[in-house]
């Protein structure tokens, strides 16, 4: 799964509660209110499948423990891994942080630094202000340089928000955000090593999700350094990982979170392979990453990414062996009637437009890369286009 | 023309341009030559208008970016030109109107219909300066000196000078309006708010001025558009300010909705909540706001609609895409694109659509239709092998399912698109292949839909167009019922010869079906069913026999279905169990083909088979076949439908059993069975995620009511303390009051049902007080109601609405109170029993008259009195519980009608007659 900034509201849908599985802690910004009127904290829980807001005072929130005073009620410890804890509202966000987190969600990466550096130095001149913003709003303004493309700056937001709070609820996405950063800047090492720290922090929280998304990360740092069969075993090593923990996940929430987690991550083992394919130019890995994807169709039916892919991979293949019309047919297919894979989509823009430069059409070339960067601006297909 | 902002009707900007030069050359030659001519103002003033629409239409251009951006400084200039000129006009248009005035007042004229007529021209023209003043300074680059000045004086002008003489008029208002637009592109944050605010403010809806909604809601409309782009500066925040301001307009024009002003302005205060995080606030009102512009016809509804589909996607400033959304609504927010001719917009949008289809009716009703605008939008866009594929999806699903009438009908029609997509492939690509399956395409649409208008002779498209175009009057049962005959006439016309004769006579039965002739259509059916015909290998006469076959096994089928679900609340109780019997009959003599060709065919047959074992009094059957299709499909689509139907059932088995047969112990084993299938539901409906579905309280509450009927008190306690806390919380997280108010109803009904408990366990001593203590918060209402309830029955209905008034009696205090009365009886309570069973009947909904809980009361009412009768042996008493039966079940002609609804009230009846019968002797009265 690709590591979002918490607020993302669809990533919380997708990362429903389940206690086994532990709660991906997204933070979402508090609602506006007269400031004239005192507003609590709210941590939000699900119970026996509902969520609950439960308002009062936060007084640390780690990854293991939420220390938590309802209102009119008593200082409780809150096991963050027993007790679903979906997400937390702090009332007293300044408001550059609440401003650099729709920002963030609206993928204004600009604003969002801006914002959260105003939230930064806001907490710089009132001491009182809790030390949760230095946490978070570092966290953002990671993501938010990520956006802008600087992963220098980038890494050094993600490592102050790991200082200001090593056992943070977001240390998966300070950490596999700090994991981005260093592989942006060619690290790998320092990238695989924040993947392994998330790992280790992962079985100590019981956050399988955590687990799951730090093996993707190393997986993808293998590839992004051409170890394919590396990155291979890695993707299935996750696909595994998935499957046993689906098997102890008790809710049927959390398994189908990691069973959506184990495809994603079978589909990436088919791109690697299709890398693979076009790092050495051979007609019959590209083959055979099509007819590993075509595998994953038969064995799931229906499912629009593993389709989108096999499609994609499809079309690949028939680029590289000349055929651009056959390809271009191929792509067409993924993004009409496989649009509900909106990464495969950004994908099959991509290669349509490749099509066309091949083809010798240059107005539809360009229109598919305007399409690309209007309908998916924050994809990786859309960084590629620039 | 100059007012056209859709991009592809919009003519050529120097087209415009050009009609605004050759009008001002018009009226500038008039005022040059007619200096003294009595119109000489209107010209002037007609021409510093035009001059100011054509500023507000190069500004309008330049936004949209229609003017090309280069010249973007040179238009400015231009455009602040055109203010000045405008401003030199009304200049001397204001002098004369004032010099005119003057000389009333001189004359000592300064009242009558020529002062008034000199003073409305001051106004207006002075107000036109003001408003140039504004756009002179708006055109100009910020920071301008001259731009600067100008708005400056728009100001004073407006928020001070104009006030003096024409303070308390709508121009006054409009006035300071300006100024503060003026006050807004000066940065002047407080003064902006303090003008607008005042603009309007000024009126309310009460004061029945119609005039004043116009300058109320755009002075609103630009209020929150200046508060939303001064954010928060300082220590001010303006927009929550701004959203505060839209509260109060919201109380003072409660029907500001209907207005397209209002509902602009309704866009910019949703604006300001999604900015601010309140997503699903600013979500809600927008989809009012949609509802409200479509019912009011609005100019408005477009920019609605767009809203919508920005806050959809997370482009309306609050960031992510907020929820799912429902087709129709995402219906809605497409076709907008599709009218607007942004075709890659409409994919999208038509594409969300698809996405959000999940029960079959969705996928009739907006899906397939859906990927019919998907296909003919890149159709539009010359993308023809996209085009190829969006219909080819229909073409596909309809192979799958070649019973189901949407796909049947639209297939008729996008069969052509598919293979016309190919064919314009082919032209575009010229290559063979392309060509060979353009050709194969068009092929498979000749043969496998023979029955399509673009496959047919004249009179068969004709019939074929007249029965599409029926569908399109199905939201008008008496339209689409004519337009149905309409069409049938035309089909019972065709050639019997032709080799579409076997699909044309189903598409008759069919048709039949469509109007509700059902006897009509089944006879047709099955006479089509029963028919021989001989062998052939002609393929067109194959394949329309073949069509019309699954075509008439439908209407075997879904005819009888349909005929018994409308005789299930008839009183001719042996047709509605003959119909059923001929469903069952159906289902073994065409179920097992029909389940061959239709998708969901399997599901679709046990559901009849359930409704059809009910509808024949086989409860227990049908409650054994539901327990094995729940064991054997867990996941079922129809499951929660089948439960629920089979819950309904075995409670009206119930109740025969009680009050037909008198078997108390029945009746609480039936409904035991019924919660226990009802609840079945509320512990295993998933979400589309396959997570467990939140439970609904409602469902909650009918699952606990059904056990403590069947006295199974513990679980109903459980069942209806979750229902009460739910809706507590509800109440808490509501949107507004009138979401809070209804959950905190609901609330306190469980609170009191759970105090019935008590009642249901023969607790009265201690369910009585408790529930007395419901009626009103304030002791001495409560006294007065309960004193006037037990002491008389003299009570007209007008009173018993006033008493009610001051009460917080609900339908469920009322029930459980009458019940409790009835079963610790003295005769006070019987009085007070009798007058609640009659409040009960009174206060009922329109549309609950007449239903089993309504007959219900009816009885009780008639039973509490006869009770009352035996404490008083009054002869009135006695008349009384016999007049209840008499006047309002057996005199109307109810006792059938009532029988069907709620089994075993005619024996109550009965009982209740016989009963005040012999009362009546034992008094002496018969």
């Amino acid at each position: 799964m690709k590591p979002t900034f918490p607020l993302v509201v669809l990533a919380a849908a997708l990362l429903a509660a389940g206690a086994a599985i532990g709660p991906a802690v997204l933070f979402a910004p508090s609602a506006a209110a007269d400031e004239s009127k005192q507003r609590p904290d709210v941590i939000v829980q699900t119970e026996a499948g509902q969520k609950k807001r439960k308002p009062g005072r936060i007084e640390s929130a780690d990854y293991d423990k939420v220390v938590f005073t309802a209102q009119g009620g008593k200082k409780t410890d809150l096991p963050a891994i027993d007790v679903d804890v979906d997400s937390i509202q702090w009332s007293d966000a300044p408001a550059g942080y609440e401003d650099g987190v729709r920002a963030l969600a609206a993928g204004d990466g600009e604003t969002a630094r801006r914002s959260f550096n105003d939230a930064l130095n806001e907490k710089g001149v009132k001491p009182d202000m809790r030390d949760w913003v230095i946490e978070f709003a570092n966290a953002g303004l990671g993501r938010a340089w990520l956006l802008a493309g600087d992963a220098d700056k980038a890494a050094d937001a993600f490592g102050k928000a790991r200082t200001a709070n090593a056992k943070s609820m977001i240390l998966d996405r300070i950490l596999l955000g700090l994991a981005e950063a260093e592989a942006a800047r060619g690290k790998g090492d320092a990238a695989a090593r924040a993947a392994d720290d998330l790992i280790a922090a992962a079985k100590s929280a019981r956050r399988s999700t955590w687990e799951l998304d730090a093996n993707i990360v190393k997986a993808k740092i293998k590839l992004a350094a051409g170890d394919y069969a590396g990155a291979m075993t890695a993707f299935d090593d996750t696909v595994r990982f998935a499957e046993n923990a689906s098997l102890t996940e008790k809710t049927d929430a959390g398994k189908a979170q990691l069973k959506r987690a184990g495809l994603d991550a079978a589909v990436r083992r088919g791109w690697a392979m299709i890398k693979k394919g076009e790092s050495t130019k051979s007609q019959a890995d590209y083959e055979a990453a099509k007819s590993y994807l075509d595998s994953l169709v038969s064995k799931h039916p229906g499912d629009p990414s593993v389709a989108g892919a096999a499609s994609n991979a499809a079309g690949v293949a028939k680029f590289a062996s000349g055929d651009a019309k056959g390809a271009l047919r191929q792509f067409m297919t993924t993004e009409v009637v496989h649009f509900r894979a909106r990464e495969e989509v950004a994908c099959s823009l991509w290669w349509q437009a490749e099509c066309w430069k091949k083809l010798g059409n240059e107005q539809n070339r360009s229109d598919r890369l305007q399409d690309l960067k209007k309908s998916f601006p924050g994809s990786e297909w859309a960084r590629k286009a620039q | 023309m100059a007012a056209e902002r859709n991009d592809k009707r919009k003519k050529p900007m120097e087209e415009v341009l050009k009609r605004f030069d050759g009008a001002d050359e018009a009226f500038a030659s008039f005022i040059k030559d007619n200096g003294s001519h009595p119109r000489i103002l209107d010209a002037k003033l007609t021409r510093g208008k035009l001059l100011q629409d054509k500023a507000e239409y190069v500004k309008a251009c330049l936004e949209l970016g229609w003017a090309p951006a280069s010249g973007a400084s040179n238009w400015q200039k231009q455009m602040a030109d055109w203010f000045d000129q405008a401003i030199q006009l009304f200049d001397a248009a204001q002098k004369k109107a004032a010099d005119d005035r003057d000389e009333l007042k001189r004359q000592r004229k300064d009242s009558g219909d020529a002062w008034d007529e000199a003073t409305d021209q001051l106004a207006v023209v002075w107000l036109y300066r003001i408003a140039a003043l504004k756009g002179k300074g708006e055109a100009l680059p910020k920071g301008d000196p001259t731009g600067t000045a100008a708005l400056t004086q728009a100001i004073k002008e407006g928020s001070d000078d104009y006030q003096w003489e024409f303070g308390s008029t709508v121009r006054g208002l409009w006035a300071i309006h300006y100024a503060g637009l003026a006050a807004a592109l000066l940065d002047k944050t407080a003064d902006t708010f303090n003008y607008l605010h005042t603009a309007a403010s000024a009126n309310a809806e009460d004061d029945n001025s119609p005039a004043m909604q116009e300058i109320t809601f755009q002075s609103f409309k630009e209020l929150g558009k200046a508060c939303l782009a001064f954010g928060r500066r300082d220590k001010d925040n303006w927009p929550a300010k701004a959203i505060e301001e839209f509260a109060h307009m919201a109380q003072a024009w409660p029907e500001w909705k209907k207005h397209p002003e209002g509902q602009r302005a309704g866009l910019v205060w949703s604006s300001l909540l999604a900015q601010s995080g309140q997503g699903d606030k600013a979500l809600a009102l927008v989809e009012s706001l949609c509802k409200a512009a479509d019912q009011s016809n609005s100019n408005a509804r477009g920019e609605c609609t767009a809203m919508l589909g920005k806050l959809m996607t997370g482009g309306g400033g609050g960031g992510t895409a907020i929820g799912r959304i429902d087709p129709e609504t995402a219906t809605k927010i497409a076709m907008n694109k599709w009218r607007e001719s942004d075709f890659n917009g409409a994919v999208r949008g038509f594409q969300a659509v698809v996405a959000n289809c999940d029960e079959r009716e969705e996928w009739d009703k907006f899906g397939w239709s859906a990927w019919d605008y998907i296909g003919r939008s890149y159709g539009i866009q010359g993308r023809w092998f996209e085009a190829f594929l969006a219909f080819d999806q229909i073409e596909q699903a309809w192979r799958k399912d070649k019973v189901n009438e949407k796909l049947s009908s639209l297939t008729d029609e996008t069969g052509w698109s598919r293979a016309g997509a190919l064919d314009q492939l082919s032209r575009q690509t010229k290559d063979a292949e392309d060509k060979a399956a353009a050709k194969r395409a068009l092929d498979e649409f000749t043969n496998d839909h023979p029955g399509s208008a673009r496959n047919l002779g004249g009179k068969e498209a004709a019939a074929a167009t007249a029965l599409r175009d029926a569908e399109g009057s199905r939201s008008d049962p008496d339209a689409y019922k004519a337009a149905c005959a309409a069409a049938l006439k035309l089909y019972s016309e065709l050639d019997a010869a032709s080799k579409t004769a076997d699909k044309n006579k189903a598409t008759i039965a069919q048709i039949l079906q469509k109007m509700g002739e059902f006897d009509k259509a089944i006879a047709a059916a099955d006479e089509w069913l029963a028919q021989k015909r001989p062998e052939t290998t002609d393929s067109l006469i194959r394949r329309s026999r073949e069509e019309g076959r699954r075509i008439v096994l439908a209407v075997a089928l879904t005819g009888r279905a349909e005929k018994a679900a409308s005789l299930a609340r008839s009183p001719d109780r042996a047709a509605a169990a003959a119909s059923n019997q001929d469903l069952l009959t159906s289902l073994d003599k065409y179920g097992p083909e029909f389940k061959d060709i239709a998708s969901n065919g399997a599901a679709q047959i046990d559901q009849w088979r359930a409704e059809g074992l009910i509808g024949t009094g086989k409860v227990d059957d049908a409650d054994q076949l539901v327990g094995k299709l729940l064991e054997s499909n867990p996941a079922g689509r129809n499951n929660a439908y089948l439960c629920a139907i089979i819950g309904l059932a075995l409670e009206r088995a119930a109740l025969d059993r009680r009050d037909n047969k008198g078997d108390e112990v029945g009746y609480r084993q039936l409904m035991i069975r019924s919660a226990r299938r009802r609840e079945w539901v509320l512990d295993n409906q998933k979400t589309k995620d396959g997570a467990p579905a939140p439970r609904n309280p409602d469902v909650i509450r009918t699952v606990g009511d059904a056990y403590a009927d069947g006295g199974d008190f513990g679980k109903a306690e459980a069942l209806l303390t979750e229902a009460q806390k739910a809706y507590d919380e509800l109440a808490a997280a509501g949107k507004d009051d009138a979401e809070k108010d209804k959950n905190v109803k609901k609330s306190r009904t469980c609170r009191i049902e759970l105090i019935g408990l008590l009642v249901k366990q023969a607790k009265f001593d201690a369910a009585i007080p408790q529930l007395e203590k419901e009626i009103a918060k304030d002791p001495k209402e409560r006294d007065a109601f309960l004193k006037k309830i037990q002491t008389t029955d003299a009570i007209t209905d007008a009173d018993f609405k006033k008493l009610l008034d001051k009460t917080d009696a609900n339908k469920a205090l009322l029930d459980q109170l009458s019940v409790a009365y009835m079963k610790a009886p003295s005769k006070d309570r019987l009085f007070a029993a009798a007058n609640l069973s009659y409040i009960l009947n009174l206060t009922m909904a329109k549309d609950e008259r007449h239903g089993s809980e309504y007959i219900d009361f009816l009885l009780r009412r008639g039973e509490a009195y006869l009770m009352l009768a035996e404490f008083t042996r009054l002869p009135e008493h006695y008349k009384q519980a016999s007049a209840t039966v008499r006047n309002s079940i057996i005199i109307p002609g109810n006792v059938e009608s009532y029988e069907a609804t709620r089994p075993g009230s005619k024996k109550r009846g009965d009982i209740l007659l016989q009963k005040a019968e012999e009362g009546l002797r034992k008094v002496g009265v018969k």
